[in-house]
């Protein structure tokens, strides 16, 4: 097979050498963009599976970022045989922790919308929270499935970037416009930083919600009243916080 | 039901809702609320993606011993409950502050194999 590689392995090593051994951050943007157009062929590969190619591109993107920070300079292997895996593997590792809700069953999804109200309900006439048994009881299913439920919506639901978003006021805008308004200096940002820091940021809510939990200590249902959503929802956007851990980059 | 316990070992990276099942069903059986439900799912994820080497596999022990349960996570070598979260950095609380919102106390033992141990009041039952 002819190779189109690019770069020779030697320009390659020795651009992740400088990188890695002198913090050259030209060499490593380099390598960034030698291997963008593979990267990105790898992305399409994905696509048409329920997620958007610029998504995947940029999961694509974040797994050779990753493999040019750990990849072993010492191994007599060639940095491309490390970058493939790697970008696969982070393609596969989104589509695992991801795409999620886009399988769950419609019996699920149906399920935990009627949980979410009876967990309303049950709270106000209660004066406090219901247990998995009386839920059970209320939506007619056993246990097993009511912790089945719970978790099949709080499954995260991929979105795009230039996907709109109900913001506050009930205005719909592009996720991409928020991050935009809140990164300023954003183009100046290394890359590492703007995949860190760009995709991952908290949105306005969900950092309130954050900080009402584990600063102010509030209690799930009193962040529900407060904000005037349910509780279902502030579980969500608190694991959400959390899921965003998953995809950030480790610094070199 | 004094004595339940419950042990699974999973990948420590990628299994986050599986932990949560299994967290889900014995607490459930123990009839916590939701919420505390909720709050023993989200405080073993935290510890989970906090784990500052995800590689390997770790193992959760849950078990009920008569007045709370206790769900520890190992190995847990090199996780310092100073550290904090970057998506949880706005709420400018360490994690082992923003893990004691979630349950009741929260301790690191040493030993062979590192771990860390949540514990939560059992429920007081009508």
């Amino acid at each position: 097979m002819k190779s189109t590689l690019p770069l020779s392995e030697v320009d390659r090593r020795a651009l992740l050498r400088a990188y890695r051994e002198d913090g050259d951050l030209a060499a490593r943007d380099r390598l960034v963009e030698a291997f963008m157009p593979l990267v990105s062929s790898l992305a399409r590969r994905y696509a048409g599976r329920g997620e958007q190619f610029d998504d995947l591109q940029q999961v694509a993107a974040l797994g050779l970022v990753k493999a040019i920070e750990r990849f072993d300079l010492d191994r007599e292997v060639d940095l491309v045989t490390y970058i493939f895996p790697t970008v696969v593997g982070e393609l596969k590792r989104h589509f695992r922790d991801r795409v999620w809700s886009v399988t769950v069953p419609r019996r699920l999804k149906e399920l935990h919308q009627l949980l979410s109200r009876l967990i309303e309900d049950l709270t106000s006439r209660n004066g406090r929270s219901p247990t998995i048994p009386e839920l059970a009881l209320a939506a007619g299913v056993t246990e097993e499935e009511v912790v089945e439920g719970l978790e099949a919506g709080r499954a995260y639901s991929a979105r795009s970037l230039t996907a709109t978003h109900d913001v506050e006021d009930g205005a719909e805008v592009a996720l991409i416009d928020l991050l935009e308004d809140e990164e300023t200096g954003y183009e100046e940002a290394e890359n590492r930083d703007l995949l860190a820091s760009g995709i991952h940021a908290l949105d306005e809510r969900e950092r309130m919600i954050v900080r009402l939990r584990f600063a102010d200590g509030l209690t799930q249902s009193e962040i529900a009243t407060q904000v005037g959503v349910s509780q279902m929802h502030v579980s969500r956007l608190l694991r959400r916080a959390l899921e965003k851990l998953g995809e950030e980059i480790e610094a070199p | 039901m004094s004595g339940d316990a419950v042990t699974i070992t999973l990948p420590a990276a990628g299994y986050e809702h599986v932990a949560r099942l299994v967290i889900g069903g014995l607490a459930s059986r123990l009839d916590f609320g939701f919420e505390a439900v909720d709050d023993l799912q989200l405080a073993v994820e935290l510890v989970l993606r906090s784990l500052p080497d995800r590689r390997g596999s770790v193992t959760l022990s849950l078990v009920e011993d008569g007045s709370s349960l206790q769900i520890e996570v190992a190995p847990a070598g090199g996780l310092t409950l100073d550290g904090s979260l970057a998506s949880l950095d706005v709420a400018g609380v360490a994690l082992g502050a923003s893990l004691e919102r979630l349950v009741d106390t929260v301790s690191l033992t040493a030993g062979d194999i590192p771990a860390i141990v949540l514990a939560r009041a059992l429920p007081v039952r009508a």
